[in-house]
């Protein structure tokens, strides 16, 4: 080889070394870049060439730039930050509940012993006005209690509402970010690999992941496919499906996400099994846990108000009128809780109150002193409504039913979190930057460059020693 | 195992969160002394707490209804007393003036004083507590016994006494049927004046406690001694039947005073069990604080020693 071939070959290898500091620079650079994975020089040496009987060596030359990923790891991440974010959401979904203290005075176990506590005083005491006011009271309290919570549920399934529109956005431009960076990518295949692209797109098919459970399929040109887990299509080779938030007719207007395909032809509404992620666990939280315990109270509250009306209803007021109810109620549970109150007949009435239990054949007026009815109604306070608990240790039970589920919730969220930190270490112990170790890959950059400088140094000497041969 | 740069400061982030969290916990419990704050803190102990609050509401109710019973019950008994008092002195005057030795007038002269021992009868049978008649079952708004019918103390009231729940499930009985005490229907009254048949024996005659107290009137006006004479054991009976009712009004007491009794106790083991699931031990909650506090100072003196060991800091 000519001295000439070695300069030639001395400029490729300081390319080589530049190239590889360069990468060690760029993964400093990038060491706090979300979903950045770091990338390798891969410095290869050039075949020799015979030279009178001998291989002389070609150099080095920087073959590629590769990103480390840990396929296996990244194939489970997808689900783990699905199930993650599922709980996360869930969990969320139901922080915004705010419902009494279990020890609370306003609780509806305590209203309910209360309004007990002051029919028991009106049927020793049926003739008293203040007594009666203080039924009437006690009545609207629970009423006021009932209702909060009620109030407190529907609230919350409306902030949830809120919550699933207002990352529909955001997954449809991911989605369609996701399609725009294949197209990006398949053409800057050609010249190499578009590493950064490639960080871009993870990036997004993590977040959507986050959102909605996608799985994601890598197509033999390089194409990422995205579905949901029901097996919908949300990123196809063709586009990117749209998600909508329409008002739900069947589930009290709230809101239900419609996907329409990416051609726009046809929309099918998702139920929450469809989805996945964030979305999966706010629907969870409004569709189950909410829905549930709105369920249960209205119950409650139905069978409650019936079960007083009925004996309410049999007694008599002091002006011998009968057959009042003392709270309203319709023909059916839904929507008691949040309407709950005293029928209009009796609010801001006590005389209303039919606590006697028969009439005098003389006046045609239940005695002043009769109670009997009031204290009948006292049995309602110890008997099973008819879903089979008496009202108090059913609101008791709402109580730990609610606070079960957002402490399953909780705990979920903590579980799939240690996982998904579990992975997301393991993906950082393959693609993530440690400084040191980057520092040490730009002084071996530096010291080779320093070295092959020196070699063109040695180099240049040699030709100008032939040079002075010649003069 | 390769360790990367977010791995350090993640990991720093998420153990010094997690420090904090323990720490905020702490102090909110330390703080509150509440061991359960929210359901989900613990459901199961929610549920308990729930309830036992119920429980104690309910108790409370209990106590409140008794105590005011109670005083009712006590103003019957002294009610009654007060009755039996003046029924003592109708019957003393009926054997005082029974004997042959009293003469016509002095007799007619004791029709006032028996009025006025009726009266004071009447005014204690019609004895009102809190604006409540008695002894007139369920017609507590108006008298129990009428002073103005002939003869007065004709009987006003119903058969309906007043009932409280002392117990969950459980009723008792809070007033006298004095309507029974004032007429029995075995104390009869043996005419003298009334003789038939033959041998002649007197015909025993049901008489009710006033019935008997207006016989007495009349037969003080008729200067009728074997008819007074004949009226002292009737009166005597009653007087019996008086202390009797006080007794039945003693009983009701001794059993609402009892069941108030057991509503305050339920009341305070069921309070004390509520305390011992939601309440917090304060040395066990402020050793928790000290022991966050703790922790969160390890976490974050252990971070920053770890951020400062970097090749960064050695190569200059």
């Amino acid at each position: 080889m000519s001295l000439l071939g070695t300069l030639q070959q001395s400029a490729i290898g300081l390319a080589a070394h530049r190239g590889a500091s360069n990468v060690a620079s760029t993964n400093l650079q990038n060491v706090n870049t979300p979903g950045y994975a770091r990338q390798r020089a891969e410095l290869v040496s050039v075949e020799g060439t015979p030279y009178r009987g001998v291989i002389l060596g070609g150099g080095v030359h920087l073959r590629t730039v590769e990103q480390l990923r840990d396929a296996f790891v990244e194939r489970q991440l997808p689900q783990a930050r699905s199930d993650r974010y599922a709980a996360q959401g869930r969990a969320d979904g139901l922080s915004t509940l705010a419902l009494q203290e279990p020890s609370s005075p306003d609780s509806v176990a305590s209203r309910i012993a209360s309004f007990f506590g002051a029919m028991r005083q009106l049927a020793a005491n049926p003739n008293d006005d203040s007594v009666r006011q203080a039924v009437l009271g006690e009545a609207q309290n629970l009423s006021q209690s009932i209702r909060r919570d009620a109030q407190s549920l529907n609230n919350a399934s409306t902030a949830i509402d809120t919550q699933l529109a207002d990352r529909i956005p955001r997954i449809n431009e991911l989605s369609q970010s996701v399609v725009r960076l294949n197209k990006a990518i398949r053409e800057a295949s050609t010249q190499g690999t578009p590493n950064e692209l490639l960080d871009q797109r993870q990036r997004a098919v993590d977040e959507l992941s986050e959102l909605t459970g996608i799985i994601p399929l890598q197509t033999p040109n390089g194409d990422v496919t995205l579905s949901l887990p029901n097996g919908a299509a949300i990123v196809s080779v063709a586009g990117a499906a749209t998600l909508s938030a329409q008002p739900d007719p069947a589930n009290n207007g709230h809101v239900a996400v419609v996907l329409t395909k990416s051609d726009g032809n046809g929309s099918v509404t998702l139920s929450r099994n469809d989805l996945g992620g964030t979305m999966r666990g706010l629907l969870d939280a409004r569709d189950v846990d909410v829905a549930n315990a709105t369920a249960s109270l209205d119950n409650l509250a139905f069978e409650f108000a019936n079960a007083v009306n009925a004996v309410h209803g049999a007694g008599f007021a002091p002006d011998g009128s009968t057959g009042r109810p003392l709270f309203t109620v319709g023909a059916t549970a839904p929507g008691t809780a949040l309407n709950f109150g005293l029928a209009a007949a009796v609010a801001g009435n006590p005389a209303a109150l039919q606590a006697a239990s028969a009439l005098d054949a003389t006046t045609g007026r239940p005695a002043a002193g009769d109670g009997r009815n009031a204290l009948a109604l006292l049995a309602v306070e110890r008997t099973n409504l008819p879903s089979g608990t008496t009202p108090a240790t059913t609101a008791a039970t709402l109580v730990s039913e609610l606070g079960n589920s957002i402490a399953t919730a909780k705990s979920e969220s903590e579980a799939t979190g240690l996982r998904l930190e579990h992975l997301n270490a393991l993906r950082e112990q393959t693609s993530g930057v440690s400084v040191d170790e980057e520092m040490v890959e730009l002084m071996r950059s530096q010291r080779a460059f320093e070295a092959v400088s020196k070699v063109i140094k040695v180099v240049d000497d040699m030709l100008g020693t032939l040079l002075a041969l010649k003069q | 195992m390769r360790i990367s740069e977010r791995q350090i400061f993640d990991g720093a982030n998420l153990r010094s969160q997690q420090a904090r969290s323990r720490m905020d916990e702490a102090t909110e419990v330390a703080s509150t002394g509440l061991k359960i704050r929210t359901a989900d803190d613990d459901p199961t102990g929610a549920a308990f707490v729930a309830r036992a609050r119920a429980d104690e509401v309910r108790a409370q109710s209990f106590i409140d209804t008794l105590g005011s019973t109670v005083d009712m019950t006590q103003a019957a008994d002294q009610a009654l007393g007060d009755a039996g008092n003046a029924l003592q002195s109708i019957y003393e005057l009926a054997v005082q003036v029974g004997t042959d030795t009293v003469a016509a007038p002095e007799r007619k002269t004791m029709i006032a004083q028996l009025d006025n021992m009726r009266g004071l009868l009447l005014e204690n049978m019609n004895r009102k507590f809190d604006n409540r008649t008695l002894f007139a079952g369920s017609r507590e708004d108006g008298l129990a016994f009428d002073p103005t019918s002939v003869p007065p103390g004709a009987f006003l009231g119903d058969t309906n006494l007043r009932s409280v729940e002392t117990a969950p499930g459980v009723t008792q009985v809070v007033q006298h049927r004095a309507d029974l005490t004032t007429n029995d229907a075995t104390i009869t009254f043996d005419d003298p004046n009334n003789l038939t048949g033959t041998p002649p024996a007197p015909t025993p005659t049901q008489v009710s406690m006033f019935q008997a107290i207006e016989n007495l009137r009349v037969a003080l006006n008729n200067n009728d001694g074997p008819a007074i004479r004949a009226l002292v054991n009737p009166l005597s009976q009653y007087i019996g039947k008086i202390a009797d009712a006080r007794a039945e009004v003693g009983a009701q007491q001794v059993a609402i005073d009892g069941a108030k009794n057991v509503s305050t106790l339920v009341r305070d083991s069921t309070r004390e069990s509520r305390a011992h699931v939601e309440d917090a031990d304060s040395v066990e909650a402020f050793s928790d604080l000290q022991f966050a506090q703790r922790s969160l100072e390890a976490a974050l003196n252990s971070s920053a020693k770890g951020f400062s060991l970097s090749l960064l800091d050695v190569v200059r």
